[in-house]
């Protein structure tokens, strides 16, 4: 008796289920989100894909954030590299994004946050100057806002360089500094600039800040190595490289510069397992980026020559 | 053993007594313990914002809904989901994310850490596509996309072909070519094109209503009403709340000479999208043409306020 009342119970979930699914893809959300919401869990992908679908259409249809990413949640769960479900987050929360940005226009559109927004979607379109203008309005009106000279020097260091881009982007930074000293970000990008004017002392100090405020700051740690190398203070690289190593084992030109270090060190065995490791970095590295090319632009293709 | 009147008294007086003191104590004391807790919090701000997030984070999940102030909740709930995602818990952060929408849903610097956190969300899901599975149809579809964005209309085309070569029984593809080709600087082809493609996806998926609704916008547009309104009732069909679709197919028939078959569509829409004025500037002329002088004036009037309150640009 059990096991049949089972299988019913089964079957009449299931047939819920298809019910809820069917009547979100009919666009009636209202009457499909609770019993999605509540449908008991079912085996079959095919069908778990379904239901979380109509979920989060359905959350979105309806302007429910958080059912949205309920779904989404269970979906990513149970699939975490099902690329349907990663295509879905990427859009979702593209989605969310607008729709809060959307939110601050309407709700505060003269704020200082509606002008950093739209100086950042300047500077992702590429429309570098007039970025930069929206940027400054935004510094003269809260001239202490966090984060707006650190972005106006980022900016400066994107476009061509000229004279005046390390000392501007300079200014920038320290002005950045002196409205928040815990800006590691800051003190790093400070540090490169003293290290391509191969002003060692500078880049030294700046790295050093900046591996402090962020210890997880693996590229901080990573220029700090490179600049003691530089400055001839191999014996000091050593410390920085190999925490750097250690928090990104992905990035060849950390495991480079180890490498030297224990050269000069007279440390072979070490060297020799960096050298390795750059390699195979180097290695792992070109392969991701052939793979992205491939994926995006497709497969290499033996093709007619033009006539010249 | 007897229980006398006076016992009684006398016990519920020290126990209101005791009450009494307990009370006093816990006056005396409740500023120590909400500054002790201010302090507490305020030590985990400090943390977060000194990029300790590793050390912040566990404290502020343990915070999260018990934070009185409102200054320091805000706070704890910002860094809550910055930490979140530098630390790259995605539970965390969309935890902290509800808490911040919910506590402060129009507060601009909510708002504006919600719009770059939620998009720093949709990049990363959409580098672990590319580097996953850069040869899945999907992977070929949101650079496409990206493409499409970018008005790199060739090339977009070129991988909506890739996705659908790898897969073409499956829903959206064809849609999303035909859609593109449609709404691109029309070529000797891609009109053509898209029309096709949209037949195609309607193959494959007989539930798009979407699809239905663009080829019935086209008919529309080619004088072709028999199509249109063919176009346009199916993607009725299949979604009940598509207001555009009722507004298209009542402007069909009032463009073919029907405005008595208008009027019930386009009531429809208006229950769906009251705000648009465009469906009550349709209802008004519909009215108007079978003698509903009085529907068709108040349509005209709501057309009006509607366009008052957002002028067309």
């Amino acid at each position: 008796m059990r096991p049949l009342l089972l299988a019913l119970f089964a079957l009449s979930a299931q047939a819920q289920v298809e019910r809820a699914v069917d009547l979100a893809e009919h666009g009636r959300c209202k009457e499909a989100l609770p019993i999605l919401r509540n449908a008991a869990p079912v085996k079959d992908k095919e069908t778990q894909q379904r239901v979380g679908v109509a979920g989060v259409r359905c959350a979105m249809t309806l302007n429910l954030p958080s059912d949205a990413a309920f779904f989404l949640d269970k979906m990513l769960r149970a699939s975490p590299h099902d690329p349907a479900v990663l295509y879905l987050a990427t859009h979702v929360y593209s989605d969310l994004s607008t729709r809060a940005s959307q939110e601050l226009m309407m709700t505060n559109p003269g704020s200082a946050e509606v002008h950093q927004l739209n100086a950042e979607a300047l500077e992702t379109g590429g429309d570098w100057q007039h970025a930069l203008e929206e940027y400054r309005a935004v510094a003269a009106r809260e001239p202490n806002r966090a984060g707006i000279h650190f972005r106006i020097a980022r900016l400066i260091l994107s476009q061509p360089k000229g004279d005046s881009t390390f000392p501007d982007a300079t200014r920038e930074l320290e002005a950045e500094l002196k409205i928040d000293p815990n800006n590691a970000g800051a003190e790093y990008v400070l540090g490169e600039i003293a290290r391509q004017q191969e002003q060692w002392p500078a880049a030294i100090s700046h790295f050093e800040k900046a591996t402090k405020l962020d210890v997880g700051f693996a590229d901080a740690f990573t220029g700090l190595g490179r600049s003691l190398l530089s400055s001839g203070r191999n014996d000091d690289a050593i410390a920085p490289l190999e925490t750097a190593a250690k928090l990104n084992p992905d990035n060849p030109t950390t495991h480079y510069y180890a490498a030297i270090a224990f050269t000069r060190a007279g440390r072979k065995a070490d060297s020799e397992r960096e050298t390795k490791l750059f390699n195979e970095a180097s290695a792992r590295a070109q392969q991701t980026k052939n793979d992205v090319q491939l994926g995006i632009l497709g497969p290499q293709r033996v093709e007619p020559i033009k006539p010249q | 053993m007897m229980c006398s009147w006076e016992s009684l008294d006398r016990s519920a007086w020290s126990l209101s007594s005791h009450n009494r003191s307990m009370r006093t104590l816990l006056f005396t004391l409740l500023p120590v313990l909400l500054s002790a807790q201010t302090e507490t919090i305020q030590g985990t701000i400090h943390l977060a914002e000194t990029n300790h997030c590793d050390q912040a984070l566990p404290q502020l999940r343990r915070m999260l809904g018990h934070v009185a102030d409102p200054h320091l909740k805000k706070q704890a709930e910002m860094d809550g989901l910055t930490c979140g995602m530098s630390l790259n818990s995605v539970d965390d952060a969309l935890a902290f994310l509800m808490a911040l929408n919910y506590d402060f849903k129009t507060d601009p610097e909510v708002l504006y850490l919600s719009a770059g956190a939620l998009s720093d969300l949709s990049a990363r899901y959409g580098q672990t596509l590319l580097s996953t599975a850069p040869n899945s149809p999907d992977a070929h579809v949101l650079s496409a996309e990206g493409l499409e964005a970018q008005g790199k209309w060739d090339e977009a085309a070129a991988e909506y072909r890739r996705a659908i070569q790898l897969n073409p029984n499956r829903p959206g593809l064809h849609f999303r070519l035909g859609r593109m080709q449609l709404n691109r600087p029309a070529t000797a082809t891609s009109a053509a094109e898209g029309e096709r493609e949209l037949q195609q996806e309607l193959r494959v998926d007989p539930n798009n209503a979407e699809a239905e609704f663009i080829l019935g916008d086209r008919a529309r547009e080619a004088h072709q009403w028999q199509d249109a309104a063919q176009h346009f009732n199916r993607a009725v069909q299949i979604d009940a709340n598509f207001g555009d679709a009722f507004l298209g197919l009542g402007m069909t028939y009032l463009q073919s000479g029907r405005p008595q078959d208008a009027t019930l569509p386009l009531e429809r829409a208006a229950r769906i999208e009251p705000n648009n004025p465009a469906v009550h500037a349709q209802l008004a002329q519909a009215y108007g043409q079978i003698g509903r002088t009085a529907d068709a004036q108040r349509e005209t009037q709501a057309q009006q306020q509607l366009e008052r309150q957002n002028p067309p640009h």
